[in-house]
């Protein structure tokens, strides 16, 4: 079980705290990457649907949009830690001629220096298989669907667990292993949106004002999640070890995965996975937003995304430790296998449980700047607060900034900041080509990880494409 | 249309650059290594001397007394044979002053030898002699006898004739092996009885009988007192390795246990009395001896009426015990001089050759000693896996400090050396990084007068290996020499104490220093 929820958290690790129109930090589509995530009073068409359905009312009537994997795929993808760069990794694990490295103290202190703001390991990716927004007119409204999948992953690297690598266990300390994190799923959304204007509010202050809402049916193939962490260790007197050991991890998984779960040895199906897996949870999600525009060159969005949740009840389990061990003589083999046993936990089935959307509130405003530069210039700026701190979603508010910037009618250079949140400071960078009919995404939402070369300790790469007509 | 298309390739390309370009990741990942150093308890453990010192052949614990019997010798037994026959010896003569010598028999009871009264017996040996006196100038005679109680072998009832010419004396002799007695039911004196005919005329005829040494295998009736002689046997003891403690330990108590049994193959056997018992200690090698006895000279006993023979138990306050054991003999010489019937009872009872007085004997000293100071040596084998070996080859050195509480009365000193296959030395791994002594010393409990434990000793020892000698243990140690000196902590060698409960507390922690190496390829 442990090396398959390992295997998993490496897979699904290729993500973790962000995904596509996904949370308050999640990755989104290459256009709003582009612009340091920010999307809230710029979107339109379909990437309006997970953002403020209501911003599909800012397309013109009559218009019909959509995306699939060709030419680009919509495909968007984060990978990379908190904590070492590629120098960093190149220094430590890249050998000396071929042989290992030997670190001496000054290398360990290093190497112990890169945890001090934890070691969080992600890689996410999200991949939109198909969506298309077509607006009738102000009067019947715009109509939205897509279907994407969300694939994330991560886990926290305890300090104490380098601590107690590299430098030993000094007595009287006590090592805290509640820093331990690891969270992934692989979720797919069918999402549902409609939007119209609201003339029935008489006012004259907006150009127009208009509602948006979108019920998402959730599907869950996979989820792993460390509930709880209780686990520390102390060296007493005489260089006891004392062990306290409580934590849960909670999972589920598709059945088309095959046997999962080392204590269900009734189970002997192998794994059959295909494009359309049997869920191991289902949710309803809702997203409500209401957008207006201003003085024609002003837009305004109030967004609530992702009420609701996920109920995972096929094949779950909980694996869980649960006691206080003292290792007074490393020769007694009992109070080894007792230690391990606590440390290992066991796993049982469990009826389900529950993991919360990354519900978020999303507000923002954008100002079309006309005849100021050549071409075009969109600003926009955010503000994104999550309520809780599922994958995609941080408590933690983020800001950020995106301008684009039409030179050309055919191209677009787009880039923003993008503060707070998990990740702390972004700088985004992207390009859109427009045919007309078809446009094409490039982006990255860290430039400026980028252009500092191997110091960079993650890359994030984002591309799509839409068509128009 | 196609210019676009152009320049979406190049910024394509263009992306894909600056993301590969800029970041260079190694084309092996090889994982560091480094040394760390791990605080880790490597011991605690609690031991009783019942735990400590398994039972084996000659040393025991008894848990539930709280008694560890050092020594305590198997059940030896050895039969002793009484006798190879009953003997009775002193003969007499019996006359016939004229024997009729017409046919008719002339009756007479010939006692038995020392007026033995017997109611059935089988001779091992035994001669009826008779001396036939004729005074007759004309004719010889024949004089016959005959004994009806004794059966010869043949089957034929004992018969004897002697020709004894004119005016001459004859004897002639009969002899009674593997002849049987018994008496018959018309004999009323103690003897057997004897009829005696003769012939010829014109004189007398006369008979003188005579018996001695009767020799018998059975017996049944009155026999007098009567000594059986000395007899002797040795048991010995095999005390295994308990011989370690010869000379070098003193003991406090001690009990001998000696029981016989008298075993009469026939039922109503005679009583029996031993005396001059003497038991006599002998070590093999050097042929030293030591007698034990009691501190009252008392060396005469008596078998009881169910035939046991149970001396009072030799111990430190009756006998000179404990010097006996501590003198720990190879083997035990019992000699025994053995009486029947002491008292000279008339009854009459059964014995015979086949009787012998069985010897069950055991000794133990329990717990109460002082040990001079002195060594014991073994060796042991170090059974280590290749696995092993390579887990400890990777440690670049070892601290490890020992507290010990020690509430047993023994102080000792533990050397271990280290050797390769051959037997040559490595190392010393007990020297103390503190003292640069080359052993660990665990000081012994503190004792009152009396020997009882009042404090336990506490003992502090740091030792360190560094990463050579861990490559030497890791490599090429295959045996450990562990050299172990004790003494007890009584003053002068005064006796301690010791119990099965008393305790040593063992803790053992200290830091290990590893190299954490992957596993790269």
């Amino acid at each position: 079980m442990k090396k398959i929820i390992l295997t998993f958290a490496v897979i699904l690790s290729l993500s973790c705290y962000s995904f596509a129109q996904f949370g308050s930090v999640g990755i989104v589509d290459a256009k709003s990457m582009s612009l340091g995530k920010t999307y809230n009073a710029n979107t339109d068409g379909i990437y309006s649907i997970g953002i403020n359905p209501a911003n599909m009312m800012f397309s013109p009537s009559s218009h019909f949009e959509f995306s699939t994997v060709l030419p680009l795929p919509a495909l968007s993808m984060r990978v990379g830690t908190n904590f070492m760069s590629f120098d960093d990794f190149n220094y430590f694990f890249g050998g000396v001629n071929g042989n290992a490295r030997y670190l001496t103290s000054s290398d360990k202190q290093k190497l112990f220096g890169l945890f001090s703001n934890s070691g969080k390991v992600f890689m996410n990716a999200s991949f939109t298989t198909f969506s298309a927004m077509y607006k009738a007119n102000s009067e019947v409204g715009a109509f939205g669907f897509s279907m994407a999948d969300f694939i994330g992953g991560g886990f926290t690297v305890p300090k104490a667990i380098v601590d107690l690598g590299l430098n030993g266990n000094n007595p009287g300390q006590v090592y805290s292993f509640n820093d331990v994190d690891a969270q992934g799923w692989w979720i797919r959304e069918y999402s549902l949106s409609y939007a119209r204007e609201l003339p029935e509010i008489r006012q004259s202050f907006f150009d127009k004002i208009a509602v948006g809402l979108s019920i998402k049916m959730v599907q869950g193939f996979a989820y792993f999640g460390v509930d709880h962490v209780n686990t520390n260790l102390t060296t007493g007197t005489g260089n006891q070890l004392s062990f306290t050991s409580q934590w849960m991890i909670k999972s589920a998984f598709s059945s088309d995965f095959g046997k999962i779960y080392d204590y269900d040895s009734l189970n002997t199906s192998k794994s059959s996975v295909g494009p359309f897996l049997t869920p191991a949870g289902t949710g309803v999600g809702l997203d409500f937003g209401v957008s207006a525009a201003y003085d024609k060159v002003w837009r305004f969005s109030l967004a609530i995304t992702d009420i609701g949740k996920i109920n995972w009840d096929q094949n779950t389990a909980e694996y869980s430790g649960n006691g206080n061990i003292s290792i007074t003589d490393l020769t007694d083999s009992t109070q080894r296998q007792n230690l391990q046993d606590t440390l290992r936990g066991k796993g049982h089935a469990t009826s389900g449980f529950s993991t919360d959307l990354p519900t978020a509130f999303r507000l923002g405003a954008s100002y079309n700047l006309v005849d100021v530069i050549p071409g075009t210039l969109l600003v926009a700026m955010d503000y994104n607060q999550g309520f809780n701190n599922v994958p995609g979603n941080s408590k933690i508010a983020r800001w950020s900034l995106g301008a684009d910037w039409g030179p050309f009618g055919w191209l677009n250079v787009r880039t923003g900041f993008s503060v707070g949140g998990v990740d702390g400071f972004g700088w985004a960078f992207g390009i859109g080509l427009n045919t007309g009919t078809l446009e094409f995404f490039f982006a990255t939402s860290d430039m400026n990880q980028v252009v500092i070369g191997n110091s960079a300790k993650m890359f994030t790469v984002s591309i799509g494409s839409r068509w128009n007509f | 249309m196609f210019k676009p298309h152009i320049q979406q390739y190049f910024f394509i390309i263009l992306t894909v650059f600056i993301i590969q370009g800029c970041v260079s990741v190694p084309s092996d990942i090889i994982m560091p290594t480094w040394d760390t150093n791990l605080n880790v308890p490597f011991a605690t453990k609690s031991y009783t001397l019942a735990d400590i010192i398994k039972s084996q052949n000659y040393i025991s614990i008894s848990a539930a007394q709280d008694s560890i019997y050092l020594i305590n010798s198997d059940t030896v037994k050895q039969s002793v044979s009484i006798g190879n026959f009953i003997k009775v010896s002193m003969g007499g003569t019996v006359s016939i002053p004229i024997i009729p010598t017409d046919g008719t028999e002339y009756q007479l009871t010939v006692p038995f030898p020392e007026n033995a009264e017997l109611d059935s017996a089988t001779f091992v040996k035994g001669t009826l002699k008779i001396t036939g006196y004729n005074t007759s100038t004309i004719s010889s005679s024949v004089i016959t006898v005959r004994i009806p109680g004794i059966i010869l072998p043949n089957g034929s009832q004992a018969t004897l004739s002697v020709n004894v010419p004119i005016n001459s004396t004859r004897t002639d002799s009969l002899n009674l092996a593997g002849a049987t007695y018994l008496a018959p039911a018309t004999q009323f004196f103690p003897g057997f009885d004897m009829y005696a005919k003769a012939t010829g005329t014109f004189g007398k005829v006369s008979l003188d009988t005579y018996t001695s040494d009767f020799y018998f295998s059975r017996v049944t009736g009155y026999l007098p007192t009567k000594s059986l002689g000395l007899q002797s046997s040795t048991l010995a003891l095999n005390l295994g390795d308990a011989t370690k403690y010869r000379d070098k330990v003193f003991l406090k108590t001690g009990t001998l246990n000696l029981l016989g049994k008298y075993v009469a193959s026939a039922p109503n056997p005679f009583v029996i009395k031993i005396d001059s018992l003497k038991i006599l200690g002998k070590r093999n090698n050097s042929g030293e001896t030591m007698y034990l006895s009691y501190n009252t000279p008392q060396d005469t006993f008596r078998f009881n009426s169910d035939n046991t023979l149970s001396l009072p138990a030799y111990t430190e306050s009756n006998s000179n015990i404990t010097s006996f054991i501590t003198f720990l003999p190879d083997s035990l010489k019992i000699t025994a001089g053995y009486i029947m019937n002491p008292d000279n009872s008339k009854s009459y009872h059964t014995a015979t050759s086949t009787d012998i007085v069985k010897f069950t004997s055991n000794f133990s000293t329990k717990s109460f000693l002082a040990i001079k100071q002195t060594s014991f040596l073994d060796t042991l084998a170090l059974d280590m896996s290749q696995d092993n070996r390579d887990q400890i080859a990777k440690g670049q050195g070892v601290t490890a400090i020992s507290n010990i509480q020690n509430a047993i009365a023994l102080s000792s000193w533990v050397k271990v050396t280290l050797t390769d296959q051959y037997y040559h030395p490595l190392f010393v791994v007990t020297r103390d990084t503190i003292t640069h002594a080359d052993s660990i010393s665990l000081a012994g409990a503190a004792v009152d007068i009396n020997g009882n434990v009042t404090n336990p000793g506490a003992s502090t020892t740091t030792i360190s290996l560094d990463s050579t000698q861990i490559k030497l243990l890791a490599q090429s140690a295959h045996f450990a020499l562990v050299s172990v000196t004790v003494s007890t902590t009584g003053v002068n060698n005064a006796p301690v104490i010791i119990r099965a409960k008393d305790w040593i507390k063992l803790n053992v922690y200290g830091s290990v220093n590893y190299r954490i190496k992957g596993d790269n390829k």
